[in-house]
Order: C-alpha cells, then structure tokens, then sequence
C-alpha cells in the first residue's frame, strides 16, 4: 500500500525543486481562470437582485465580455470581464495577471471614481519572513505545522479574493457581497 | 587683517561618485532581475517580505519593471545634482583656499574683489562669476574655456536638481546622461587643474 505522506512529500519536493521551464503553467493558467469564474459567478449573484425592473427601469445591468491578456510566463490568453452599468456610469473589472508579487492573481476593479486591486491570496496577513531549517537534506518541518504544506496549486484553490487599496498595500479586505457592492458605491458618483 | 573662509574636508571626489553609481545601478537591476525570477515559483510572499517591497505588493512584472526603471531614473538625477555639485565644490574650495593662502596667481585678486562685494560671504559669490574669473585669466586657453562653457550650460540642470524639478527647464527634460554628467564634470576641474 502507498505511503500518502510519502507521495506528498515526492509531490512537494519536487515542486520545491522544479525549474521554472518544468512548472505547469497550463495547470496554474487553468486554476487562476476557474478562480476567476468563481467570482464572477459570486459577482453576477450579488447583483442578480438589482437587475430587475424597478418603475420601468432596472436598477443596474451588467455584461460579460472577453479580452486578450499577456503573460510572459503563460502567453498569450482570453480571459471574461465584467461591466457593470450603474445609471450613466460604469464599473469594470478586468483580469490583469495571475503571475504578481505576492499573490495569485489580480483582478483591477475601475470606476470614475478610481480603482481597487482585486488580489486572490491564501492569506490576508501582511507578508513575514519564514526561515526554512536544513538539516542534511531534510527541511525541518516548522514547531507549529502539523500538516504537510498545500502544493501551489492547492494553495490558489482555497484562496480567497481581497480588495486591496493600491496606495494601501497592507489593507486587504475580503470581497464579499456587502464588501462588494459597498465598494461599488465607492466607484461611482453620488 | 582679513578672516579666513572656513572650508571642510567633505568634497566628495568625483571618482567615488561614479563608483556610488554604478554600484547602486548594479544593485537595483539585480535585485529586480531577482524578483522577476523568482515570480510565480513560490515563497512570493517571503521574497516580498524579504525585500520590504510594500509598494509593489501584488504587482505584474511588467509593473515590477516600471517600479525599477523609476527607481534608476531618480538615482540617476540624485547621481547627476552629486557630479555637478561636486565640481561646484571643488571650483568653490579652491576660491576660498587661493585667498586663504594668499595665493600669488592673478586670479586670487579677481576673487578677492569677488568676496569684498558679497554681502554673504564666500558663500555668496555668484558661482559663475567665479567661472568668468577663470576665463578671463587664462586668455588663449580654448580648451578650459570650452569645458567651462559646457559645464555653465548644465547649471540650469544643477538648479533644477537641486531645487526640487518644480519648473519646466527652457532646454526641455534632460538629455544628458550619467555618464555625460560625469565628463562633463571631470573635464572643467580637469582644465581647471582641480581634479582630485
């Protein structure tokens, strides 16, 4: 029978040492794409409510597009947008890259009002220096970790999306749909 | 009898000047060309941490890029202000040590005359006056005059640098590189037998 704790201890050893030619960027390029459809599925939900018609008239629209972006590491690739028509304004959230510093991905949300990052990451503690042990070949696992490390992958799958201020690098905040549609009022004139 | 002008010894030699520069340079494209390699392979978070890089916290690389070009551009023009107020310093030190020490050349009495109509001390002499005294005491001298008159012409540059970029310079943004900076300001206290 397979040692389970010796297959993810393979799987990650292997991560940790891959060079950049042997990553799956197809898997990465995959993840950050369903992580964005999650969203805007999420997205389309919170304003579902608001679409319909109040005295003739619906209280927001919003559309779906597609766009082209570039990654250097992953190449060229569609990716959806959303637009999302509040009176005479609009509000659009466009896919910038998966691969940042930092994170795992970044989604800019822009109004006339200004724009938010919109960040997928694992954690919203600001970033900390880890020191990994070496003990021959060994890397001692930290006192307080139980559990063997998420692969990348498994890291991007239970991220979480933050709103993050571009001038406030430290402030993140989890986008929810009171977070959400708290954040669209703030894009949009009065 | 007269006070002397007080002098110090921190005028910084061009050449470490130069040595400042590219070592600084060499570092910021490292450490760029460290982060980008390191994107998207893991412990992003450690490497942001590592390097205090809050203001590009989740930036693309082509963000990262532009972070770092700014970066050299502004340690370019420090760099730049650094060569000619430097060359400054030098020209000025040795006004102020020819009328310490009396010296015997013409031009001491040119500066001498320079520092009795300052009502603000050595420090008060208009520089290019002391540039023209140069000039006008080393007649046939082509050479020197012509690095002078090209060191006089960055000085709106200098100014610019050194009051804080607020005005649109009359030249237009700079065309002058580090490197241009740095001969420029090598040749005038070269002729001028001022180099270090």
């Amino acid at each position: 029978m397979a040692n389970a704790e010796f297959a993810t201890f393979l799987k990650q050893k292997k991560e940790r040492e891959a060079p950049r030619g042997q990553v799956d960027w197809e898997q990465r390029k995959a993840t950050w794409l369903d992580k964005i459809d999650e969203l805007f599925r999420n997205i389309e939900a919170w304003l579902a409510p608001y679409k319909g018609i109040e005295g003739g008239e619906p209280l927001l629209g919003y559309i779906t597009k597609s766009k082209k972006i570039h990654e250097e590491l992953l190449g060229s690739y569609s990716v959806p947008t959303i637009e999302i028509q509040m009176g005479s304004e609009v509000v659009a959230l466009v896919p910038r890259a998966t691969i940042i510093l930092g994170g795992f991905g970044r989604i800019d949300m822009t109004g006339p009002l200004g724009s938010v990052m919109v960040v997928l990451s694992d954690t919203n503690e600001p970033p900390t220096i880890q020191f990994k042990v070496l003990l021959g070949d060994r890397i001692l696992p930290h006192p307080a970790s139980k559990d063997a490390e998420p692969t990348i992958e498994e890291q991007i799958r239970n991220s979480s999306w933050y709103f993050v201020p571009p001038n406030q690098r430290r402030t993140m905040l989890l986008v929810t749909e009171k977070s959400f549609t708290d954040m669209l009022m703030n894009m949009v004139r009065r | 009898m007269s006070l002397s002008i007080s002098v110090s010894n921190h005028v910084q030699d061009i050449n470490l000047i130069d040595d400042y520069y590219r070592q600084s340079r060499h570092c910021l494209e490292s450490r760029r060309n460290l982060i980008l390699g390191e994107l998207g392979i893991n412990d992003l978070e450690n490497a942001l941490a590592s390097f205090n890089l809050e203001s590009v916290r989740f930036a693309s690389p082509d963000e990262i890029r532009n972070f770092y070009d700014k970066l050299i551009d502004e340690l370019e023009n420090l760099v730049k202000l650094d060569f000619l107020s430097s060359a400054e310093g030098h020209i000025r030190y040795d006004f102020a040590t020819r009328i310490n020490n009396s010296n015997q050349h013409p031009i001491t009495s040119t500066f001498s005359r320079l520092l009795a109509a300052s009502r603000y001390g050595a420090g008060g002499v208009e520089f290019k006056k002391i540039l023209d005294a140069w000039v006008q005491h080393h007649p046939g001298n082509t050479d020197m005059e012509g690095k002078i008159s090209t060191y006089k012409a960055v000085l709106d540059l200098r100014h610019w640098l050194a009051h804080g970029r607020w005005w649109n310079l009359s030249s237009g943004l700079p065309t002058h590189t580090v490197e241009d900076i740095h001969q420029i300001s090598n040749d005038v206290l070269k002729a001028m037998g001022l180099y270090p």
